[in-house]
């Protein structure tokens, strides 16, 4: 897959140079807390959409993932990764909330429920390191998640299928 | 046996590197590698990301710690 990128054009807002292109993915770093929240926000609207092709746009054309033990470069497989994650993980709900954030990294934590094609239920439970580029693309992605079994009376995530609702608790409201 | 005497009983000739990812306020977040073998032998490289947030005397109250491993046979 190719990626056109159109070429970058420099505009001055209160002082900084921010460069836009037509890939470029607000909020920008460095990140305030405000946009560090609203970029966790974003990526988690973007996974509960499970659509691979919409959010490998949200990182740049040569990004680096680790996730689990898997290694993961460039958009191409990371729309076949997603492709492969969602085919085997059904109905997925997805929480996630900030850690901490510095300059262009953001540290978050998050936790999806989703069943296999027997029915059995999951509440994995991760924590994750990102890394921006001047557009906003996410550049790395460090994942490590674990998989704990539970019974489906014991789901905590029943919004529709979807973004999750304003106004629905989040992890730490959870207790997670 | 504690969670660490399992750890390193399970987890042989441990060797471990960690990393500051980034840090607000009382919080820490950070991410690892370290290798081991088990006592047959395998050797394996387990990544790991941890968020740490500290009380005022600087002891670690809440540690979220999430490793997963790869066979280092894999790599080769």
């Amino acid at each position: 897959m190719t990626l056109k990128q159109a070429p970058a054009i420099p505009s001055h807002t209160g002082g900084a140079v921010i460069m836009q292109t037509a890939e470029a993915r607000p909020p920008l770093p460095p990140f305030t807390l405000e946009t560090a929240i609203q970029k966790v926000r974003a990526a988690e609207d973007g996974w509960n959409s499970r659509h691979p092709g919409q959010v490998s746009l949200a990182y740049s054309a040569q990004s680096r993932w680790r996730n689990r033990s898997e290694f993961v470069v460039g958009r191409e497989q990371i729309v076949s990764f997603l492709q492969r994650k969602w085919a085997r993980e059904l109905d997925y709900r997805l929480i996630k909330e900030l850690w901490a954030f510095q300059d262009n990294r953001i540290a978050v934590r998050f936790a999806y429920e989703w069943h296999d094609d027997a029915g059995n239920w999951y509440r994995s439970f991760g924590n994750e390191n990102w890394e921006f580029d001047a557009h906003g693309l996410m550049t790395v992605r460090h994942a490590c998640i674990n998989d704990l079994p539970i019974r489906e009376e014991d789901r905590k995530y029943h919004w529709p299928l979807g973004r999750r609702p304003d106004g629905h608790p989040g992890l730490t409201d959870l207790g997670f | 046996m504690s969670f660490l005497q399992r750890k390193w009983a399970r987890e042989l000739d441990y060797r471990l590197i960690k990393e500051l990812w980034a840090f607000q306020g009382n919080r820490i977040a950070v991410r690892f590698a370290y290798e081991w073998h088990d006592d047959a032998g395998h050797w394996f490289r387990s990544f790991g990301n941890e968020n740490w947030e500290f009380d005022e005397h600087g002891l670690t109250w809440t540690h979220a710690e999430i490793v997963n491993r790869a066979l280092l046979d894999f790599f080769r």
